[in-house]
């Protein structure tokens, strides 16, 4: 059996940082610039699901140009998509936690779910959690023990409640979309990247 | 002739966008002894800032003269902002009293003792050459001006003076408005508020702290979702052309600028409209 993991999101999310970290993989990533022009398309060696027992012989991750990027690049990108979403098992759209503008994410699953497969499972990874909150003078993330601080942590259930409706209203009832389908995790340092990919490529 | 020497859609587009939080352009890229960012960072912050520039000009003929990039946070590079903002604003010189909230008060002791001994420096040999400046202006124009024309200009200068400049505060939903505004103008939130009409833009009226007044449109922001943005469109239509200035602020460590394009074109469409404040 192959599946296929597509990974979708706004621009500068951390789409190619968060796909690094998953699958120690060296795509390339930049600070300043979008950098993923055209889908990666990688095929994982099974080190990476045989401990899940999953019944998988092939799994290849798409890595998508962001959207959101201008209206042009909008344009441009849209066929990747329209090639991709369709053929995805897991879908797994990044955001980042430290901003509360989603609309562009809301355009986009409108447009996109009526391509969804009727088995897709959808993972809303929520990166960057390492910097919710910290414009509003929270207490920043735990350095030292590599978590988020207890104030970031108790943000959280607030932040996963504006997401699901943003979301859950965008897809319908198109695909099944439940509260724990939304996980926060820091790709720049690694908090919440294994439960990350258990439910990536678990699909439940 | 008044429309040149107070600001027509030609000298002053009205519009400065401003990219914040350029302390957060990379991790660990802010340093706290100094108050300004690392080296490094500050390689990142202007390459992400002409790549901001290349987007948001894309669809209006904006130059980078309207565009300036800081930290409202960190206090960093909050006077080339206000330059610009005078520079493009309706009736800018109205804005030159103010004094941005001074960075170094949140460096280290030491820089920031070093700092006002410099500042303390310069402003001696300095003088009183600013406060003059005006002053020399029309000393020039009554040169060419019969006494007529000059007090036309001088009544006109001190009407506009009277009235309180008005700058709209616009942005992406969480980019850092209220931070932007507090240590940008070096304001203190004044008690009346009205809010216009049933919707959430709010009139703030603020007192500076070196004197004066200024109006601040504190607008809902967009892009948080669609029905939202619907909302406020009428919000935005009917406010943004009764500005001075339109202050339209994005955050540095995001770069997905399509909800920024979008409202951009918009914007420079209202405001072609009311190539004078319409109040």
């Amino acid at each position: 059996m192959e599946i296929t993991v597509v990974v979708q999101g706004k621009t500068g999310a951390g789409k190619s940082s968060t796909n690094n970290k998953l699958f120690y993989l060296n795509l390339a990533t930049d600070n300043a610039i979008a950098c993923t022009k055209v889908p990666q398309i990688i095929y994982l060696d099974n080190s990476h699901y045989e401990h899940l027992n999953l019944p998988y012989k092939t799994v290849r991750v798409i890595d998508m140009p962001g959207i959101g990027e201008g209206i042009q690049e909008d344009k441009t990108y849209m066929p990747f998509y329209e090639e991709w979403i369709p053929q995805a098992d897991s879908l797994v759209w990044v955001i980042q936690a430290d901003t509360r503008a989603y609309k562009r994410d809301e355009i986009f699953l409108l447009k996109l779910a009526p391509l969804f497969k009727s088995s897709l499972f959808l993972t809303v990874a929520l990166n960057k959690i390492d910097l919710l909150g910290t414009d509003e003078g929270e207490q920043p993330f735990d350095l030292e023990l590599g978590q988020p601080s207890v104030a970031q942590l108790k943000r959280l259930p607030e932040k996963v409640e504006d997401l699901y409706n943003i979301f859950k209203g965008a897809i319908g009832n198109q695909i099944c979309f439940e509260k724990h389908q939304i996980i926060p995790y820091t790709s720049e340092y690694g908090w919440g990247l294994a439960e990350l990919k258990t439910k990536i490529l678990t699909r439940k | 002739m008044f429309n040149n020497l107070f600001g027509n859609k030609k000298t002053a587009p009205r519009f400065v966008i401003a990219v914040n939080q350029v302390d957060k352009m990379i991790p660990n890229g802010w340093d706290h002894r100094l108050n300004m960012p690392t080296e490094m960072a500050e390689k990142e912050i202007k390459r992400r800032s002409q790549d901001i520039i290349k987007r948001l000009s894309q669809y209006t003929d904006l130059a980078s003269d309207n565009i300036e990039y800081y930290s409202a946070l960190q206090r960093y590079r909050l006077m080339p902002l206000l330059t610009k903002i005078v520079r493009n604003g309706y009736a800018g010189f109205k804005l030159d009293h103010i004094e941005p909230a001074n960075p170094f008060d949140l460096a280290e002791p030491e820089v920031k003792a070093f700092a006002q001994q410099q500042m303390q420096e310069r402003l001696k040999q300095q003088g009183n050459q600013q406060a003059t400046n005006k002053d020399k202006i029309f000393e020039e124009m009554r040169q060419f001006l019969s006494e007529e024309e000059l007090n036309i200009v001088l009544s006109k200068f001190k009407q506009e003076r009277s009235r309180p400049p008005q700058v709209a505060i616009f942005g992406k939903a969480g980019v850092g408005k209220t931070t932007t505004i507090n240590n940008l103008f070096n304001a203190q939130w004044k008690t009346s508020h009205t809010i216009v009409g049933t919707t959430k833009a709010q009139m703030k009226d603020f007192e500076l702290n070196t004197g004066g007044k200024l109006k601040v449109v504190d607008l809902p922001g967009y892009g948080r979702s669609l029905a939202e943005d619907r909302e406020y469109e009428e919000i935005y239509r009917q406010l943004i052309p009764s500005c001075d200035l339109v202050l339209l602020i994005v955050q540095a460590n995001t770069r997905d600028f399509t909800d920024d394009q979008e409202m951009i074109i918009h914007i420079m469409e209202w405001l072609k409209e009311a190539p004078v404040p319409q109040r």
